[in-house]
């Protein structure tokens, strides 16, 4: 059982390099990391750096002769975990990856092989378990899969592959990049190289690599702009528009993958497709067919032939057999997924939610094989019948696919789905959503139509041959990277300017989202790739540069320009030593916080700066969560609940906040609003108004559009004189934000109350009548508590300070408790004896 | 000698016949599977290559099965990926 060198090609005698080819191959790689530099793709993850790496290594892979190319590939996957990792880290991995492969190749009977290596795996799965060091996710990423495929074919073969090709399978690139990487089988790796003519193999490769970057860029353009946030799902549209971009989000994973496989193509590997036009699937077992194919061939080789083969062997039936295979399947696809959850993550997710989805998704598809093979028995039906029938199922199967996504990557969708659906208004938009779908469907069938009149084989590939295909990638590689350099700008409007400008920057640098809000599969690609020194010097990752973020930048991120900034939802940190925590809702509140009010309770939403979001304190000193304990104090049993609802935050002002109120407070029913303003409350209007008008964007109210119509600014005029216009009627613009709040609120019966919490500071200019006057005006109930402090010792840790401390917090929770005893009469609160 | 030589033959052409005759099966049976014509398919391409699936792969394997009277033990198309080899090798199944 000596290892065999590798195969290859027979390489013609005066083989000579095609420079006009390698050139364009080059020009093209060279535009690919422009793109990749420009859009921050992949960031985190280096890709920047590494892809500079690999595109020197593809030159001289390229210029090699043949012979030399697979140890050439090897090594180039050796430097790339050393590059990536560092020395150290990249060091282990090679060390545990040597000795895995070493126990691989020891000479004797195939049993104790099998030993030592389930040993060796035991031993690091204890180890992961014990000590969560950053190698781990590419250890495991490298060998967690692979290993089987590798043992499979060592042991089913006469001789054991040559050692360069082991290197080359297990360490493969750029796989310290992607823990998340397509389980490659070893069989058609191996096959696949040199199958085809190189240069082929390379114009493919750049092909997956473009289709790859559109899949990013679609993925960060859905996340950032589509994705309805956890606190709009009140009605059907929102809720389904949640779950069909909730599944599309998948696009990262098939970009990545695309990426990663168009990579590997540059080195002569071509390979077959890891994806194929997912969403279109139309059925069950289709979508099995079309979506992670590596997935599927590597259950279908390890799990599905064998049990299919056993059972028959032991005289069951071919349905019985069918269906046993595939039940076996999912029951394998729910634990390696814990499995791969395990090795990337570090704990090993066994939920009866997964369960029952994937066992239950397994019977369905089960079903649908069994139904699938009885249909095709029946007669043929006309083409248009056939065309619409397709359509339908594939609109169908969309829809149901992305409600299974939902429930798997978002547990408890279907908790919140449950009470969103029976709130007043919620089927509101339902017919919007009928006529979407029947137009989808009727798209559906005409192209299908259109496509069997003009391609009859369903199958055909425009053939395009190495310099069309360059011309193509080429041609659209140079427009994406023309529209995205600042100096196109002047070429778009504004709006379309910015939103360019909002899509180079990679959401994930601008946002750590907790766990718990992202979905399975960026949950997976939330592995933390720990870089070496080089590389982080070369591309310092988001983490890093958060870590040196300090105060209220730790917990926000950029938002539209109507919101500015917003809380990071999910986010669990600490400010200056005191706990700070955000739920899924974006609120400095409870996790446990629904969006449907549970009956026999009363809402109220507190609405203001930085100080009822509770900076520079903890999380249980904030004086809403002071003031609900008070008031939840021990009632009569018939007394209702009492839910304060925390929509305090920093750095926003009157003109944010009537966006959050619009946005974010109506959808939770709260029965009261506590507007809560300070000496500040002018702060922004004139400037954030002006930036509104100069963008084009819709004002949020009438009341807005009226006072902006008045001043005569229009988007005509430079941003300078319209703030400079606007300022001069900043208590028009104030009192407009003040009526829209008011307005908004009593049509929803909610109650307003506007709260003036001054921060006690002498060199402050105290607007106080003047603010009180406007929010009189505007038709609030008003409740002046200028009196909660007249000092700030003890209640203010530093002379600067305007974010009042645990004690400060105290006094203002009182103060509020009086002004409800106050304000019995304008403010009906059940308060407690 | 002879005799032994002319009965080694007589195998031969056994075998050569029912590979013949399971290729032809096995032709038309993925033909119909695919809803191809059967000229279109080629006894030295890869089976997988036509773009049939695992499932409706292994419900083809079990009715061939069922024709040939026996049982796979393994994917046979492992080991055995064309039309040609196949048939080769469940002649071979089916003499035995």
């Amino acid at each position: 059982m000596m290892p065999t060198p590798p195969a290859s090609v027979a390489e013609p005698p005066s083989r000579s390099v095609d420079w006009p080819r390698l050139l364009t191959v080059l020009v093209e790689l060279l535009l690919i990391a422009t793109v990749i530099f420009l859009f921050e793709i992949e960031q985190n993850r280096h890709l920047f750096p590494v892809i500079c790496m690999l595109i020197a290594g593809f030159a001289i892979h390229a210029w090699l002769p043949q012979r030399q190319r697979l140890t050439c590939f090897a090594a180039l996957s050796i430097l790339c975990v050393l590059f990536v990792l560092g020395l150290t880290n990249g060091l282990v991995v090679l060390a545990i990856g040597g000795t895995l492969i070493g126990i691989c190749y020891l000479p004797g009977p195939c049993k104790i092989r099998l030993g030592l290596i389930v040993a060796a795996v035991g031993v690091l799965v204890i180890l992961r378990r014990q000590s969560p060091l950053p190698f781990w996710p590419v250890v495991g990423s490298m060998f967690m899969f692979r290993l089987i495929s590798f043992l499979y074919e060592c042991e089913k073969g006469k001789t054991k592959p040559h050692l360069t090709w082991a290197v080359s399978y297990f360490f493969l690139l750029p796989n310290p990049c992607f823990p998340f990487f397509p389980v490659v089988d070893f069989k058609t790796f191996r096959e696949t190289w040199n199958q085809k003519e190189e240069w082929e193999t390379y114009q493919r490769g750049i092909s997956w690599i473009v289709c790859g970057l559109i899949h990013l860029l679609l993925y960060r353009y859905l996340r950032t702009n589509i994705v309805p946030q956890p606190y709009e799902l009140y009605d059907v549209p929102h809720i389904l528009l949640f779950m069909v971009t909730n599944y599309a989000l998948y696009l990262q994973v098939s970009g990545q993958f695309h990426l990663i496989t168009g990579l590997l193509h540059l080195f002569g590997f071509h390979l077959p497709r890891t994806h194929h036009h997912y969403f279109l699937a139309s059925s069950f077992s289709d979508i099995w067919r079309r979506i992670n194919i590596y997935w599927k061939d590597f259950l279908s080789k390890f799990v599905f032939y064998p049990t299919f083969y056993a059972l028959r062997g032991r005289q069951a039936s071919a349905g019985f057999a069918l269906v046993c295979s595939v039940m076996l399947v999912f029951l394998s696809t729910w634990l390696l997924h814990s499995w791969q959850t395990f090795w990337l993550l570090g704990r090993f997710p066994l939920t009866s939610n997964d369960a029952a989805l994937w066992l239950g998704g397994g019977a369905v598809v089960a079903a649908n094989i069994l139904l699938d093979s009885r249909r095709r028995d029946q007669g043929h039906s006309s083409v248009g019948w056939a065309a619409f029938s397709l359509a339908a199922r594939t609109v169908g199967m969309f829809l149901l696919v992305s409600l299974f996504w939902s429930c798997w990557t978002k547990p408890g969708f279907l908790a919140l789905l449950g009470p969103a659906i029976h709130r007043s208004g919620a089927t509101q938009g339902l017919w919007v959503v009928t006529l979407w779908i029947a137009a989808a469907i009727l798209l559906g069938t005409l192209f299908i139509l259109a496509r069997k009149r003009w391609f009859s084989d369903q199958s055909v590939e425009i053939p395009r041959d190495f310099f069309t295909s360059a011309k193509l990638h080429l041609a659209l590689l140079g427009l994406v990277i023309a529209g995205s350099l600042p100096g196109s700008a002047i070429l778009f409007t504004p709006g379309l300017a910015a939103a360019i400008t909002k899509l180079r920057t990679d959401p994930a640098t601008a946002e750590v989202a907790g766990g718990r809000l992202q979905s399975y599969y960026e949950d997976l690609n939330s592995a933390v790739i720990q870089a070496g020194p080089l590389l982080n010097a070369l591309s310092p990752s988001a983490t890093a540069r958060r870590e040196q973020a300090e105060g209220f930048y730790k917990v926000s991120r950029p938002a539209d320009l109507y919101q500015q900034l917003d809380l990071i939802p999910g986010i669990e940190t600490e400010i200056e030593g005191k706990s700070f925590s955000v739920n899924v809702f974006g609120m400095r509140d409870r996790n446990s916080l629904t969006l449907n009010k549970p009956q026999r309770t009363i809402r109220v939403a507190m609405v203001g700066s930085s100080i009822v979001m509770g900076y520079g304190v903890s999380d249980d000193e904030v004086f809403s969560r002071e003031l609900q304990r008070r008031l939840n104090e021990p009632q009569t049993p018939t007394a209702p609940a009492i839910e304060i609802l925390n929509f305090g935050v920093g750095k926003q002002w009157a003109p944010h906040r009537l966006v959050r109120i619009q946005r974010k407070v109506f959808g939770f029913e709260p029965d009261y609003l506590f507007y809560f303003a300070h000496q500040d409350e002018f702060r922004e209007l004139a400037s954030h108004t002006a930036q509104l008008v100069a963008q084009r964007l819709e004002l949020p109210s009438r009341h807005l559009q009226e006072v902006v119509a008045r001043s005569g600014v229009n988007a005509e005029m430079a941003p300078g004189a319209i703030q400079s216009r606007l300022q001069r009627d900043e208590a028009e613009l104030l009192l407009a934000i003040n009526r829209t709040i008011v307005d908004e609120c009593r049509r929803r019966g909610i109650l307003p109350v506007w709260i003036y919490l001054p921060v006690p500071a002498p060199a402050i200019e105290d607007p106080r009548e003047k603010l009180v006057a406007l929010a009189e005006s505007a038709g609030f109930v008003v409740c002046d508590l200028s009196g909660w402090t007249t000092v700030r010792e003890g209640l203010f840790d530093a002379t600067e300070e305007f974010h009042p401390n645990a004690a400060g917090h105290q006094r203002i929770a009182d103060a509020l408790m009086q002004m409800l005893r106050d304000h019995r009469e304008s403010i009906p609160f059940p308060l407690p004896e | 000698m002879e005799v032994q030589e002319q009965s080694d033959n007589t195998a031969t052409a056994d075998i050569s016949n029912s590979a013949a005759q399971v290729r032809d099966w096995l032709t038309k049976e993925l033909a119909e599977e695919l809803r191809i014509d059967r000229s279109r398919i080629r006894a030295d391409q890869p089976i997988l290559s036509f773009g049939i699936d695992s499932v409706h792969i292994v419900s083809l394997m079990a009715k061939l099965e069922d024709w040939g009277g026996f049982r796979f033990s393994g994917n046979p198309l492992e080991d055995h990926e064309t039309v040609e080899a196949l048939s080769n090798y469940v002649a071979d199944r089916i003499r035995k």
